[in-house]
């Protein structure tokens, strides 16, 4: 088929697609969707996800074509609305927006939080419009590639991304190193999937199912902050305030920022692209690899501009990139696609090659309010920004509490049983006695959602290969990825030990 | 008063006094019934909104409220995990009573085989058996093997080369200890390649030799006409005793003489010691939902046969399905590296080398890590630890089910933030209308408008 005719063939979907996005209706109900994601977004201990999980049983009478938009607008909000909370109380509204706490927290205690979260919104409208891109260009063409993944070519590409580990987080190798090794070790519980078999559940039932990822999250980040902001409770902060200070940023800052956005923004899109790992792995990787690529990486993590920038422009970008396996292939790139994917098919529609020929108003349709989310998002953002840092002001007797029955709602709401709220529990204590230790959470977490992943795919290869490793080196692609993985991981080490030589010549 | 004040408390009022009118209003609505059921009954689903069971359970509530089947609301509940055994424990472990049944299928048999829990279809009432799909044996197009006979026939030549998609302890599993057995010296190299999507992009990129797949993939996933053969996918074998009219040209493997069947169809339970009544009660109301227009037009859309079996015959249809399982279970010793042990390993190694680090480096030990404007305060562990004690204490008394979640939540929001406001400035006031607020604000939202149940 000639690409003329096929675009010839898709316009009664594109256009079904415009009506349904243009429609008063439509533009209400990505508004609202945007709205409240960023609500969400900003509220430590809710997220997207569980937002889109609620939300999802009240589409199943709707039009699945303005239920997908509203889904897709509270995922977009969601993603963005973490990094006012993120950066003005240092607490991650959602687990997309650690990486922003680093630098945005320190730029709002040295008085420029206005300039943060304006930067934070221009990277996350830039990292959503570049990964929209991709996602129009890339999403038919990638259904073919994916097919050449076999298991171990999985496992080194989630290698590959384990060796962040080691190269981000705090000073001490050693100490980043336990943190990573100690959240892979935890994932562990449960059944093993290559052997359907249980471990490590001590006869505990309830563990069968392991430890799941959203209490996790909102114990070592909510619970834990919440815990130490108590503990510092008779601390006079300064509150941190957007004065008069603009949101608005000029050009001139866009050219400024333009490399690291459009480089982050790729990173976040391909970092979505892979299947299990959401905005949060992508705000890591782009985070270090713009540290890792500066000229003054010491700055990072001070309140350095770059690095809000590298963050919330990467963890947008993860959002189209993610959505490109789900239209493509059906596969769901994190825990949010997933809840997408079931709406789908609630909606009688099977994600996949067929989609594109089957029902392409519904391809048109989630692009499209993708597109519109990400304007919508970023003019809300700027114009109610104000409003939303009043969260700030309000004194912490009252803000904390509130929060707490929230995070123990949203750890209930994922299965519905409260053993999942005694792991947050346990998990923010765990958290804050790392954390007290300074012991680095983000391994933990890379550790927690990439160690799971990799081993399933080696213990898969090993089983398929009847035993032997050979394949991870013999197959090129996977060949590739150790190479690279090898290099991201010496890199540092050989840079620190230059500079060291450096300065002993000098 | 300050006027942002005086807005606060004129609207948080008027909102707590909107939330108490709904309050009486619903209670005064739920007593109007009287027999079973007087109350919501809750239908656990051990698998995640919108899968396939899910799906299905969805499209009989559906046709059960069309009908006006049953008096009270059915509230569906998700209990995902453990391959469908957290949910299935949860009804195990009921009252019975009938305000809690499961929708779950032949996995409750395989899972005590797999040895994930000790329990199977005995500990529980089976009430009966709705709907089921049909499962076919996929290969890629231009695989040589083109009926099931080839593929036994090459697993017996070159034993271990074929690659077979079925998930470890999952009934597809079972079933492909039972195809090997149809040609002895067969052996096939089982891989537990995910969920069909998955082993669908494994078989098209060569990573699997063949895989198990319900009807309803295998129709979704082929291509259309004219897709290249190294990019589509070809069914060799239906595992049904009959022939299933979507496929006709597909054989049944019944007919190849290898005399293995497997469907996927939906059961019915409820707690043990349910009352005959109840169980009655479940079995006319479903078997009535089968028959409901809309729930058969949803079927065929999803390629599922309408079946329907209760009482004996179901019975025997289930005690056959375990027998079948029984007889191929057998538990191979996993060859896999031990990674726990591994992993275990490296933990504690980390923990002693970053401990000698932190002791060797204590003089020159880093400020925290993130900047701190003042440190001349006193740090209050004590308020802390206060609060957390209440946040278990909330929890325990959520576990124990003695107050209702409103008023729980609201104690808490008044305790932990009194506690807070021994060292913070803060009114009691406003934190009594928030506690109060929160309490029915979040009942509200999610009883009203998520309809999902709190704890």
């Amino acid at each position: 088929m000639t690409p003329s005719l096929s675009l010839l063939a898709t316009v009664p979907g594109l256009e079904t697609a415009v009506s349904v996005l243009a429609s008063p209706t439509g533009i209400v109900v990505v508004v609202l969707g945007t709205a409240l994601g960023i609500f969400v977004g900003a509220v430590p201990g809710l997220t997207g996800t569980m937002l889109i999980a609620l939300v999802l049983p009240l589409t199943y009478g709707a039009d699945p074509l303005l239920s997908m938009a509203f889904l897709i607008s509270i995922y977009v909000g969601a993603v963005s609305g973490g990094m006012i909370t993120a950066t003005l109380l240092r607490m991650p509204g959602t687990p997309a927006s650690i990486i922003t706490t680093l630098d945005g927290y320190p730029m709002a205690q040295q008085g420029k939080p206005g300039r943060a979260l304006g930067l934070g919104v221009m990277a996350s409208l830039v990292g959503g419009m570049v990964s929209w891109a991709f996602l129009v260009l890339l999403t038919s063409p990638i259904a073919r590639l994916s097919s050449k993944f076999g298991f171990f070519e999985y496992f080194s590409l989630v290698m590959m991304a384990l060796v962040l580990i080691a190269t981000i987080g705090g000073k001490s190798l050693s100490k980043s190193l336990f943190s990573g090794f100690l959240g892979i070790f935890l994932a562990m519980p449960g059944i093993n999937v290559a052997t359907g078999q249980t471990r490590l559940t001590f006869d505990i039932t309830e563990l069968n199912d392991g430890f799941q990822l959203l209490p996790v999250l909102i114990g070592l980040f909510a619970v834990n902050q919440i815990l130490r902001d108590i503990t510092n409770i008779e601390q006079k902060t300064t509150p941190i305030e957007l004065g008069n200070e603009s949101v608005f940023l000029s050009l001139r800052d866009i050219g400024k920022h333009g490399v690291n956005l459009i480089r982050s923004s790729i990173i976040g899109t391909w970092i979505g692209i892979l299947p299990g790992i959401g905005a949060n792995i992508g705000s890591v990787t782009a985070y270090s690899v713009s540290k890792s690529l500066s000229k003054t990486p010491e700055k990072y993590g001070t309140g350095h501009e770059d690095g809000v920038v590298a963050s919330e422009a990467a963890n947008n970008a993860t959002i189209g990139g993610a959505l490109i396996p789900l239209i493509a292939m059906g596969l769901p790139g994190s825990v949010v696609e997933a809840v997408l994917l079931g709406a789908l098919v609630i909606h009688g529609l099977q994600p996949g090659p067929r989609l594109f020929s089957e029902s392409p108003d519904m391809v048109y349709t989630i692009m499209g309010a993708m597109l519109i989310a990400n304007i919508v998002m970023a003019a809300t953002m700027l114009l109610s920004m104000r409003l939303l840092a009043k969260v700030v002001h309000v004194p912490r007797p009252y803000l904390l509490p509130v929060i707490l029955c929230f995070c123990v709602i949203g750890s209930f709401a994922l299965s519905n049983r409260l053993f999942d709220v005694w792991v947050m529990l346990g998990f923010g204590v765990l958290g804050f006695l790392l954390e007290s230790c300074r012991i680095p959470l983000a391994p933990f977490i890379i550790g927690f959602v990439l160690g799971p992943i990799a081993e399933e795919n080696l213990s898969l290869g090993l089983q398929s290969s009847n035993g032997s490793f050979l394949p991870i080196i013999t197959q090129p692609l996977s060949l590739v990825f150790i190479v690279i993985a090898i290099i991201m991981l010496l890199v540092p080490h050989l840079k620190s030990r230059m500079s060291a030589k450096q300065e002993a010549t000098e | 008063m300050k006027k942002p004040m005086l807005i606060w408390h004129v609207t948080v009022i008027s909102a707590i006094v909107a939330l108490i009118g709904w309050q009486l209003v619903r209670s005064n609505s739920q007593k109007t019934a009287n027999g079973y059921p007087d109350r919501p009954i809750h239908i656990i689903v051990p698998y995640d909104a919108g899968g396939g069971s899910d799906t299905f359970v969805r499209i009989l509530q559906m046709g059960i409220s069309e009908d006006r089947l049953v008096d009270q609301p059915l509230v569906i509940i998700n209990q995902p995990g453990g391959s469908g055994t957290i949910g299935s424990r949860e009804i195990k472990n009921a009252e019975p009573d009938g305000y809690k049944i499961l929708c779950h299928h032949n996995a409750i048999i395989t899972a005590k085989l797999a040895e994930t829990v000790d329990y199977g279809p005995e500990a529980f009432e089976a009430i009966a058996m709705t709907g089921e799909m049909s499962m076919v044996i996929l290969v890629r197009d231009d695989s040589p093997i083109t009926n099931i006979i080839d593929l036994l026939t090459a697993a017996k030549d070159n034993p271990n080369t074929i690659r077979f998609g079925a998930n470890k302890g999952a009934p597809a599993f079972f079933t492909t200890l039972q195809l090997q057995k149809g040609l002895p010296g067969a052996k096939f190299t089982i891989v537990s390649a995910g969920g069909g999507a998955d082993r669908y992009s494994k078989i098209l990129g060569g990573h699997l030799e063949a895989g198990i797949f319900s009807l309803s993939e295998y129709l979704d996933f082929r291509g259309v006409a004219g897709t290249p053969a190294d990019r589509n996918i070809r069914a060799i074998a239906l595992l049904s005793n009959d022939r299933h009219e979507s496929i006709p040209d597909v054989p049944t493997a019944v007919e190849m003489d290898v005399p293995v069947v497997l469907t996927n169809a939906n059961y019915w339970w409820a707690p043990k010691e349910t009352p005959r009544a109840i169980l009655d009660f479940w079995a006319d109301v479903l078997g009535k939902a089968m028959n409901n227009q809309t729930v058969l037009a949803e079927l065929a859309r999803l390629r599922m046969d309408p079946t329907f079996d209760r009482d004996a015959t179901f019975q025997k249809r289930l005690s056959e399905t375990v027998s079948q399982f029984n007889a191929v279970a057998e538990q191979e010793q996993s060859s896999l590296p031990d990674f726990t042990l591994y992993v275990g390993i490296l933990v504690i190694l980390f923990f002693i080398w970053a401990l000698i680090e932190s002791r060797l480096r204590r003089d020159t030990c880093q400020p925290a890590e993130l900047p701190i404007l003042s440190q001349d305060f006193k740090k209050r562990p004590d308020i802390a630890i206060t609060c957390f004690v209440l946040l278990c204490g909330y929890v325990l008394l959520l576990t124990a089910g003695w107050v209702p979640f409103a008023i729980a939540s609201a104690a808490m929001v008044v305790l932990i933030g009194g506690q807070m406001m021994r060292a913070a400035p803060a009114r009691w006031p406003v934190l009594l209308e928030l506690a109060v607020l929160t309490g029915m604000g979040t009942q509200f939202v999610f009883s009203e408008i998520f309809i999902t149940p709190l704890p």
